[in-house]
């Protein structure tokens, strides 16, 4: 890492110096006055941050352009296409508003309801030329107009409307003209009936009565039916009836609304009409003149320039006109409905463009940005890899050597690469550290060695302290052990003094009965009783042997007690362990009873009679087994105490198994066992469970140290609240017996 | 049309009261078209024949009723309304009385009054029924207008068959005559007439001897004369216009058919007295009003001088009379109609006031409508050209 870091750093540098060799020389000489010549920590930290900054602005220069061009791009839609989209849907409404109203100009029926209807249509209109220019306006300004600039034509509708308009008035003026035809048709076909009735009455009458006149006289028979009468008289039945055929044809030819049947009637007319004047031929003078005037109006009012078949043709083209306008007007505006909707298709295709160009501006911006942002990111995480890190890598060891030379420690060497301010510091660190090195070096060795001879002489005492409170903590176990033992020994004692004693009263009694056997031998019958007086001696003998052993036995308990307090060493000797075992068993037992009436215990007693024996030191090993056996009483007894439970029966069990070269001692107790936190500490010197009841807290370390010296092993398996069990295992011939210390 | 026209009638200035009314539309209290009722005045319209055969009997109608108004108007009008007449010519003929009568309606009058003829009526009144228009005072007694239905129809003199009734009383009864012809215009008008004669006929168990027709608005009649003459009657009802009448009788007289010729008084008493140039005596003509210049009645005098205040020269005729009346019934409804505190009149209080007023006195002439009569007068009255001129007879003599 430090190797790394100088190559870096060197680079660092050596890449700097090279720049500056690289630039031009003003450049390099403006470079050199700014940085010091040097990649400086100023240098470092602008060329670091510097970086990022600069990324950051670029980075933030080209999302505003790019926001620029999405905007331009949305308002080329909203600017261009929308009005262009409203305009074109206004010019169609208007269209098909006023596509709308030519049937209503050809439908109206008066000149006033035609202006109704116009001034509507002119209001109509002038929107729409409003609206188209304002389409075309707007259509102007795009780039390409395309097919539905060109095609969009309300103007040819309005002038599709003007010339409905005007065929529509020259329709209703050939109307008003035909309904004055038709007034003048009845009037002249009224006058004409009027006269020809009136001329058929008088001329029929003539030929029945002779007479003509009120204040004239009767023409002779002969002379009332003469041919040129009845030719008159036919005449005028002729002209009759021709005359109402004729003005029937006209009224037909007036109301007749097609074009080709008004030409079928024009023909019947023209026949009728000469019919009627050759009927006329047959009339007299003076009555056919003043027919003739009427007749002339009739064909007047048919076949004149303003007559009824012109008018009609004219009402008639004029209509099929108008109905071909109105046909005009609806193509006219169902072709603006589709260029409408050209238009539609092309501004919405303009506008998903845009769209479409935008989303693509924003997805390019979005990766423009996440690169930058990686890029700066990098070059942040670069940045501090190679400037930000090194330096505070380079500072701190530059701190780090100078805490510990300030600490004392001139020994350290400062060294740091590179050509910067903390290649500076560092070089003058090193400096100061060889001058308080030389300085130092003068004092440092009398001082020292009177250090080391004033702790010395403090260790000494320490020891000595030490030793001595050893001593004292050993002693006070030892007078524990022997206080506990105390009660057991007294009972121990008890029983062979209990033997001893009555075997002496015993013994008393014996020697009474010898004594009045040999006194009333002597004085009675003279006769001592031989068999008798032997059996009573062997009786005495055996007493007296009982009593000694007892005695010998109350000796030997003293002598162990004697023994167990002892403070010189034991000798080495070959130990029964179920002697000894059950020996401090019983003491144990005892011992918990004196100190407390109310324990009591189960005391299983397993012995494996091959156990045998072990060499060892005996007052060591009781030592031992009277401390775990009292400890396994202890424990069951707190166990009761604790639970009160009735059903529970304190037991310990005591177990000896021998093999060829090992005897196994077990102490097994169901009490409170041990806790887990605490069952590891259970062999350290002065670790005590019973603190405030007398218990010194070596019992269990000095057990684990002799079992030790035996070569042995002491282990302890527990289950708290179940169950504790001391395992000691011995050698039978342990170190001890073959002298090898451990 | 009716513009061309209104120029020739506005022509005969004289004749009309009040040029064509454009009243502001707000100025009316009425819905559709008006009601005629406006802040001082009460606006009627009239369509009647002013040209052709039948001229005189509009322009007497007209002179009448205008003679009614102008008295009524110099009275104080209706409650401080003044009433006004506009007249249309429809020359005796239906299609222009149609398009008169719409024309009329249209420009909203409060009634129409004083329509001349049958076939004109036939077809003007149910316009005028349709748009609720009082349809009053028609010159004519056709059993078309005298419906159980036509509450908008309000006639004042009796009707044809009536008249005819009293013919065929008066020639069966003061005469004794069988033997009767007729001579009827071949329009609804004669074919009224000669329907009233034959139930007249039916009812005393006779037949007509002869029936002869002629055209309307012709005076051809002579072709009628001979077949009738062939009949020989005693009597020929003549159910005509002026002209065909007197033609008639002239001609008959002429070539020595000895009939009576009786009229009724669609006939035109004064015109057929002109028309037979002093050669009508003993032409009977029945009557519907009572005789023009019989004094004695009030509402005649009255009659006299509202037609002197007009035109001084006008001679006092029947239909003039009967125009005159027709004027009178309906300033004299409208006054009963109206509020006096100025709520004015309106088409419907009008007619229903003279349908619950009872009888009306309107001076010695009274009428009397009911919910289902329509026809204010029963009177038939008679009268015969003796020495060339009309008298008042209450029985024929020979």
């Amino acid at each position: 890492m430090k190797d790394t870091t100088k190559t870096l750093d060197h680079r660092l540098h050596a890449a700097f110096a090279w720049l500056l060799g690289a630039l031009p020389d003003r450049a390099a000489a403006r470079v050199r006055r700014w940085t010091g010549g040097r990649f400086g920590i100023g240098t470092q930290i602008v060329v670091g941050l510097g970086g990022g900054v600069l990324l950051t602005l670029v980075a933030i220069v080209m999302a505003l352009g790019l926001m620029r061009v999405i905007s331009a791009r949305q308002s080329e839609v909203t600017e261009q296409h929308m009005p262009a989209l409203v305009g074109a849907f206004d010019v169609a409404q208007l269209s098909a508003e006023l596509m709308r109203a030519t049937p209503r100009l050809v439908a109206a029926t008066d000149l006033d309801g035609l202006d109704e209807v116009m001034l509507d249509v002119s209001i109509t209109e002038s929107a729409l030329i409003e609206a188209a220019a304002a389409l075309t306006g707007a259509e102007n300004t795009e780039e390409a107009p395309g097919a539905a600039g060109e095609s969009v034509v309300p103007l040819d509708l309005v002038e599709i409307v003007k010339l409905i308009h005007e065929s529509v008035q020259r329709r209703m003026a050939y109307q008003a003209r035909l309904q004055e035809l038709n007034v003048e048709l009845a009037a002249v076909s009224l006058a004409l009936q009027a006269q020809v009735e009136q001329e058929l009455d008088d001329q029929q009458f003539f030929m029945y009565t002779g007479y003509r006149e009120l204040n004239g006289g009767a023409a002779p028979p002969s002379q009332r039916r003469t041919d040129l009468e009845i030719r008159h008289y036919g005449g005028l039945l002729n002209f009759k009836a021709y005359q109402n055929e004729t003005t029937a044809l006209i009224a037909r030819a007036i109301a007749e609304n097609d074009l080709e049947v008004l030409r079928a009637t024009d023909e019947r007319v023209e026949t009728a009409l000469s019919d009627v004047v050759g009927a006329l031929d047959d009339i007299r003078a003076g009555p056919r003149a003043r027919l003739q005037s009427d007749v002339d109006r009739l064909r007047d009012i048919y076949s004149s320039t303003e007559g009824v078949l012109q008018t009609r043709t004219g009402v008639l083209e004029e209509l099929a006109s108008a109905d071909e306008l109105v046909a005009r007007s609806r193509q006219t505006t169902a072709q603006l409905g589709a260029d409408v909707e050209g238009l539609v298709d092309d501004a919405e295709f303009a506008a998903q463009d845009a769209a479409r160009r935008s989303s693509t501006i924003v997805a390019l911006g979005f990766w423009f940005m996440l690169v930058v942002t990686t890029f700066t990111v990098a070059f942040a995480i670069f940045g501090w890899k190679f400037f930000g890190e090194r330096l505070v890598v380079r500072i701190g060891s530059l701190s780090r050597a100078t805490r510990r030379m300030s600490k004392g420690d001139l020994e350290v060497q400062v060294e740091i690469e590179g050509n910067d301010e903390v290649t500076d510091m560092a070089g003058a660190l090193e400096v100061f550290r060889q001058h308080a090195v030389e300085v130092q070096r003068l004092n440092l060795v009398e001082k020292l060695a009177a250090e080391v001879q004033a702790k010395n002489d403090k260790l000494e005492d320490t020891l000595d302290n030490l030793r001595r409170t050893q001593q004292q903590v050993v002693k006070q176990e030892k007078l524990a052990s022997l206080g506990a033992l105390t009660a057991g020994i007294a009972h121990e004692i008890r029983n062979p003094l209990n033997f001893v004693n009555n075997f002496a009263a015993l013994s008393t009694e014996l020697i009474e009965e010898l004594r009045e056997e040999i006194e009333e031998g002597a004085d009675g019958n003279g006769e001592i009783d031989r068999e008798y007086v032997d059996e009573i001696l062997g009786d005495l003998d055996t007493n007296v042997k009982k009593v000694n052993e007892h005695g010998e036995r109350a000796n030997r308990i003293v002598e162990g007690m004697l023994a167990h307090s002892r403070e010189e060493a034991g000798h080495v000797e070959s130990v029964d362990m179920n002697l000894m075992l059950d020996e401090y068993t019983k003491l144990a037992y005892h011992g918990m009873r004196g100190a407390d009436a109310t324990f009591n215990v189960d005391m299983i007693k397993e012995f494996d009679p091959t156990a045998g024996e072990v060499e060892g030191i005996a007052r060591d090993l009781s030592r031992v087994f009277l401390n775990v056996v009292t400890n396994a009483c202890h424990a069951t007894h707190i166990r009761r105490q604790k639970s009160g439970d009735a059903d529970y029966f304190p037991t310990v069990t005591v177990r000896t198994q021998g093999s060829e070269d090992h005897v196994r001692v077990s102490v097994h107790d169901n009490g409170t066992g041990i806790p887990d936190e605490i069952v590891g500490k259970i062999f350290d010197p002065f670790f005590t469970t019973k603190a405030g009841t007398g218990g010194t807290g070596l019992g269990l370390s000095i057990s684990h140290e002799i079992i030790q010296e035996h070569g042995g092993k002491l282990e302890v398996r527990t289950e708290p609240g179940e169950f504790t069990e001391f395992v000691i295992t011995l050698p039978r011939k342990g170190p001890l017996s073959t002298g090898i210390q451990v | 049309m009716g513009r061309g026209r209104l120029s020739s009638v506005a022509a005969l200035g004289l004749l009309t009261l009040v040029g064509l009314p454009v009243p502001p539309a707000h100025a009316q209290t009425g819905g559709s078209g008006g009601n005629g009722v406006f802040a001082d005045s009460i606006v009627f319209g009239q369509s009647a024949a002013l040209s052709g055969n039948a001229r005189e009997l509009g322009e007497n109608m007209n002179l009448g009723v205008r003679a009614a108004f102008e008295e009524a108007n110099r009275e104080g009008g209706i409650h401080g309304r003044m009433l006004r007449l506009v007249v249309r010519d429809d020359l005796y003929e239906g299609e222009a009385a149609v398009a008169n009568t719409r024309e009329l309606i249209a420009h909203g009058v409060f009634g129409l009054i004083g329509a001349v003829g049958t076939p004109t009526s036939r077809v003007a009144e149910p316009i005028a029924s349709a748009a609720q228009v009082p349809y009053i005072g028609a010159f004519t007694g056709a059993e078309l207008l005298r419906g159980d239905e036509q509450r908008y129809v309000v006639n004042l003199r009796a009707s044809y068959y009536q008249e005819t009734e009293e013919m065929v009383e008066r020639l069966t009864t003061d005469l004794g005559f069988r033997r009767i012809a007729i001579l009827y215009q071949d329009d609804s008008y004669g074919f009224a007439g000669l329907t009233g004669v034959r139930q007249a006929l039916d009812r005393r168990n006779m037949a007509l001897v002869g029936e002869g027709t002629y055209v309307r608005n012709t005076v051809a009649v002579k072709r009628a004369l001979l077949d009738l003459r062939d009949a020989n009657p005693q009597a020929v009802i003549i159910i005509g216009a002026y002209g065909a009448a007197a033609e008639f009788t002239l001609w008959a007289s002429k070539i020595g058919m000895r009939a009576v010729s009786v009229n009724i008084s669609f006939v035109g008493s004064n015109a057929l007295l002109n028309a037979l140039r002093g050669g009508g005596d003993g032409v009977v003509v029945t009557q519907v009003v009572p005789f023009p210049r019989d004094t004695s009645i009030p509402v005649v005098a009255r009659y006299q001088a509202a037609l002197r205040e007009i035109d001084s020269s006008a001679q006092p005729g029947f239909v003039s009379l009967e125009g005159y009346l027709a004027g009178r019934l309906v300033v004299e409804g409208l006054r009963r109609s109206a509020d006096p505190d100025g709520a004015p009149p309106t088409r419907e209080s009008f007619l229903r006031t003279l349908e619950e007023s009872g009888p009306i006195d309107l001076g010695g002439f009274v009428v009397e409508y009911g919910p289902e009569d329509n026809q204010g007068s029963d009177a038939v009255f008679l009268t015969v050209i003796r020495d060339g001129r009309f008298v008042p007879v209450t029985r024929l003599t020979r």
